[in-house]
């Protein structure tokens, strides 16, 4: 059976493949689009997801939408009754948007692929993210917490996932928060507050949050309120997200917490100097990851209090915070924590396609093994895509450890190189497939990597990529659930030992955490040879790795990509499957 | 990247009748999903219903034009 699984309209738009239980392939849009966060119907993820199993739309058994549009719809309807009169003008707006296209998602599907309209049909938008975690995973029982902005009404939801007698998936609601009471939007709100954009910057609030004391945690609670049951209540004196279009917060909260961050308004933070302004800002981030971490695991606590489970499944957009997940993997009383690795709005495709393969066929789909279900490119493709661009490369062969030896070797010089090889990561994530590599040892390696490559904010971290069984030597273990899983994936944060802050200065961030990536003996991928060569050559099993891509822009996809990102940044070298480039003086 | 591939040859016509249906029966399905349970909605649903119908006929046929004027 042959399903395919759509999320747009929103952000992250994207698409998956599943055949007989097996996720074939996944893509976001922007990767393919070169619009970071595109939000358009992903034709060409769709294309590429079809064309990996080489099928075309016709032969689809089931198409899934991964929210039900008029579900969506209804609560925008119904939120204008509540608040009535106020907020007529986003009113007319969300209705004048909603009927230039969002509301008629089934016409234009069919329009799009041509299929039989009968063979479309709509998800639930927190289900869809519960089978995304759930059902990709091997787990017979588990809590299962969706945490997000909002859904169609659903901001927060606990369902129970099991499996029948006939092994058949199930996944049960047992409790759910609805719209406009959400910690997703009470974080978004105040990443607003804090000058960031709303849904593309709350990364940014976690990576500030490190430089803050959360002194302002007892005027944020005066915010918001939650009980021992997680069942949370926003003030809504201090929030216009449900009455105002782009505006989510009130002057009410100006007046609580100071003046909000102008955008424009640089941070001089983790630059060796810190103004008293930026301090404030950095003081309330961290005072909003207490609140979160302090809510979710009040959640997850009565999750697994709720369903009885020892396994925890968390995804949503609110999954994507690795801090509060290492807390709750460290606190929250369950013996695994489980996340997807495209847990925001992406990861609806996949977890969709999931649930209606498993719904159809009365049986567990199969485990995702590696998310490396993006587009590939082949050795040949590159050398050709060279020699037509008439570049210099060195060709290295597919399988021996040649390529990895020589890339170690550049970066203990202190080189910054990229590496592209492999089939892209399917989530937000690089794991070495789409990755910017530097020694971590050099702690003018971040600088670097901020200013000449990424140009990004110097306050946010860089992740490291550890060798599996050398984590312990640099990262303290979990202080409660298995978390293996977590790490692989780069979902979760670990304090790091006094060791790696003597040696990997630029991986540790401010609060001496890392957000670490353990690549496993299992893993035979290009990084898994480097980081081996690194280790040989310097003792040190541990890369920084970033994402390949430039500020504001989505991860590298193709060599044409990849290529581009070498001639605009100063990166030394560039690996793209075989293929080495080095960065010759002009 | 190809676009994605098209087994029939559906025209043009035939593309457009299928989405108005598609679209007819999805806002047949919200204005069902709207009023389910909410009878207290149907007088509002009529109303804007019929001022909607009101503003189209008055700027198609101009001639219907000062008689409805003469309502306000």
């Amino acid at each position: 059976m042959i399903t395919l699984g759509i999320s747009a309209f929103f952000h992250d738009s994207a698409a998956a493949l599943v055949i007989d239980g097996n996720v074939v392939a996944a893509a976001q849009e922007e990767r393919f689009s070169r619009r970071k966060h595109d939000a358009r119907f992903p034709a060409r993820a769709i294309a590429f997801v079809l064309g990996q199993a080489g099928l075309v739309a016709d032969d689809v058994d089931h198409v899934v939408f991964y929210e039900n549009p008029l579900k969506k719809y209804e609560r925008i309807v119904l939120n204008q009754l509540r608040v009535f009169p106020r907020g007529f003008r986003p009113f007319v707006h969300a209705t004048r948007a909603w009927l230039g296209g969002r509301l008629w998602t089934r016409a234009t599907i069919a329009d799009h692929l041509d299929v039989d309209p009968a063979k479309i049909s709509f998800g639930d938008h927190h289900a869809s993210h519960a089978a995304s975690v759930f059902l990709s995973h091997r787990c017979e029982r588990a809590a299962v917490v969706v945490v997000d902005g909002v859904g169609e009404f659903a901001t927060t939801t606990i369902f129970e996932g099991e499996h029948d007698e006939d092994r058949t998936p199930r996944l049960i609601p047992r409790k759910a928060l609805h719209f406009p009471h959400s910690i997703g939007l009470f974080y978004s709100a105040l990443t607003a507050y804090l000058g960031f954009e709303v849904n593309r910057g709350e990364y940014k609030v976690m990576g500030l949050a490190s430089y803050g004391v959360p002194r302002y945690v007892d005027k944020l609670r005066r915010t918001l309120a939650f009980d021992d049951e997680g069942a949370l209540t926003l003030d809504l004196r201090y929030f216009c997200f449900d009455r105002h279009r782009t505006k989510s917060f009130t002057a009410a909260l100006e007046h609580l917490l100071g003046p909000a961050r102008a955008p424009a308004h640089k941070l001089r933070i983790g630059e060796g100097e810190t103004c008293g302004e930026s301090q404030r800002f950095a003081d309330i981030a961290a005072s909003l990851q207490v609140i979160l971490e302090d809510y979710l695991l009040v959640l997850c606590r009565h999750a697994g209090a709720l369903t009885g489970a020892n396994t925890l499944c968390l995804s949503g957009g609110v999954a994507l915070n690795s801090v509060a997940m290492r807390r709750i993997a460290d606190d929250g009383g369950f013996d695994q924590v489980l996340v997807h690795s495209a847990s925001g709005d992406a990861g609806g495709a996949v977890g969709a396609a999931l649930l209606k393969d498993a719904q159809v066929r009365q049986q567990s789909p199969q485990p995702i093994e590696s998310c490396a279900l993006g587009d590939g490119m082949s050795a040949a493709d590159v050398e050709r895509f060279f020699r037509d661009c008439r570049v210099p490369f060195t060709s290295f062969p597919a399988q021996g450890d040649a390529l990895a030896n020589e890339v170690a070797s550049r970066l203990a010089r202190g080189e910054v190189g990229g590496l592209c090889c492999g089939k892209g990561e399917w989530g937000p994530r690089a794991l070495g497939q789409r990755s910017i590599l530097a020694d971590p040892r050099r702690a003018e390696a971040k600088f670097r990597v901020n200013a000449k490559i990424k140009f990004r904010e110097t306050f946010r971290p860089f992740a490291p990529s550890v060798l599996e069984e050398d984590a312990p030597e640099w990262f303290a273990a979990s202080a409660g659930a298995d978390d293996h899983t977590l790490r692989r994936t780069m979902s979760t944060v670990a304090h790091v030992t006094e060791r790696a802050k003597q040696e990997l200065p630029a991986v540790v961030h401010h609060d001496a955490t890392a957000r670490l990536q353990s690549v496993p003996h299992a893993n035979p991928t290009v990084l898994r040879r480097v980081l081996e060569a690194f280790k040989a050559q310097t003792g040190v099993g541990v890369l920084l790795n970033t994402s390949m891509n430039l500020r504001g822009e989505p991860m590298v996809q193709s060599i044409a990509d990849a290529y581009a990102l070498f001639l605009r940044s100063d990166l030394d070298f560039l690996v793209v499957e075989g293929c080495l480039l080095e960065r010759r003086p002009s | 990247m190809n676009n994605v591939q098209t087994t029939s040859s559906r025209s043009a016509f035939l593309r457009r009748y299928r989405r108005l249906r598609l679209q007819g029966a999805t806002f047949v399905a919200l204005v069902f999903q709207l009023l389910r349970g909410r009878i207290w909605l149907v007088p509002l649903v009529l109303i804007f219903g019929l001022t909607a119908c009101l503003l189209v006929v008055v700027s198609v046929i101009e001639s219907v034009a000062p008689f409805v004027y003469t309502i306000f």
